[in-house]
């Protein structure tokens, strides 16, 4: 029976051959999926920020909240299961700006919305370690969900009011 | 800075009892503006670790309507006021003068009124606990999604993530006796406001510091 593995706001799970990622409710979270074709290993984090080096983080130990950290952590994971950085491919999904105020976070000028910042976070720091992002479903102004498929490395996106895509 | 997770009982009760202020106020005005007769739970003082409200506050894929207004002045905080989806259209007649159930679509105008009802419903709750405490909240214009209950709570929590672990939540729900329609008012103050506050109930309860 493949299993389905809930991903929490600000955590990260491993799956592995039919197993099933699912996370709920991304607004201006972002979803992060890492996979290898190879030995069909996927990993998803949940990303609340941007980034983990403001002061008022200093304490924090919690690395998947953040674009960052998540990264990193999900990176030397795989390193320590043998896979190299070489042949994974990421998929992106979230990053909405769901409660747009007039004059504000709506993306005219100077404000960007977290959501935006988040998917630019995530990708500077896949960038850094040259992981191709093959599939992406950002920005907008609605909360997607998300099955990720370790077997394939689909991702099935559904959102409140407009139905369901692939990845 | 008070931490959140520090609130003892006395204060626990002491926001308890601005809950019941600031609802009871929007209540009134609901019940005013509706022409019905409108009830209110007991408020419910929650600190909870970030990461865990959704399951806590029971976000849940069930659509909701969520009403998002920032607060500005002396107690800087959030609201957030949710109406589940099924109850949007009635809920939108009632505001409108319609009769119930007479039209069927959720149109612009439907939505405006929404957003207007989260200004009135947070208007009246900021007014009576200003007043109380003697301190400014100003209410931003109001920002309204529809979406899962999940995707809604998680958005307010980035917001205030930025400053905080943990999540202290002021939540009242407000009911229409009759059709049972049913709203959910959060009032969450950020880290800053909490001190302010803390330190207004004192001055109120004639409570001084050793």
């Amino acid at each position: 029976m493949p299993e389905r593995i809930k991903v929490g706001m600000a955590s990260w799970k491993v799956a592995r051959s039919r197993d099933i990622l699912v996370t709920f409710g991304l607004g201006s979270c972002v979803g992060l999926g890492l996979w290898d074709p190879e030995t069909h290993i996927a990993a998803m984090a949940h990303i609340m920020l941007p980034d983990s080096k403001q002061p008022r983080f200093r304490q924090e130990l919690n690395p998947a909240k953040f674009a960052d950290t998540a990264v990193k952590t999900m990176l030397d994971h795989f390193l320590q299961t043998g896979i190299p950085f070489s042949r994974l491919q990421a998929k992106l999904v979230g990053g909405a700006n769901m409660f747009a105020f007039p004059g504000r976070n709506g993306g005219t000028e100077g404000n960007i919305s977290i959501g935006q910042r988040n998917v630019q976070a995530v990708k500077d720091k896949l960038r850094e370690f040259s992981i191709p992002v093959v599939g992406e479903d950002t920005g907008g102004s609605q909360g997607r969900s998300v099955e990720y498929y370790a077997d394939s490395g689909l991702m099935k996106i559904r959102t409140a009011l407009t139905g369901e895509r692939e990845l | 800075m008070t931490d959140p997770t520090q609130i003892n009982a006395f204060y626990r009760d002491a926001l308890r009892e601005l809950g019941n202020i600031g609802a009871g106020n929007a209540a009134t005005a609901l019940s005013q503006l509706v022409g019905r007769t409108i009830s209110m739970s007991v408020p419910e003082v929650m600190v909870i670790p970030i990461e865990k409200v959704p399951e806590v506050v029971g976000g849940s894929e069930d659509v909701a309507a969520g009403i998002y207004l920032e607060v500005f002045g002396d107690l800087p905080s959030k609201i957030l006021v949710t109406f589940p989806h099924r109850n949007l259209v009635q809920l939108t007649d009632m505001l409108l003068g319609h009769t119930l159930g007479s039209t069927a679509m959720l149109s612009e105008m439907k939505m405006s009124a929404l957003k207007e009802l989260g200004t009135i419903l947070s208007g009246a709750y900021l007014n009576a606990l200003a007043k109380f405490l003697d301190k400014r909240m100003i209410p931003s214009v109001p920002a309204l999604a529809i979406d899962t209950m999940t995707a809604i709570l998680q958005t307010i929590l980035v917001e205030i993530s930025t400053d905080t672990q943990f999540a202290l939540m002021l939540r009242t729900e407000i009911i229409e006796t009759e059709t049972k329609i049913s709203g959910t008012f959060f009032l969450i103050p950020e880290t800053s406001a909490l001190d302010l506050m803390v330190e207004a109930i004192q001055k109120a309860a004639g409570v001084v510091d050793a």
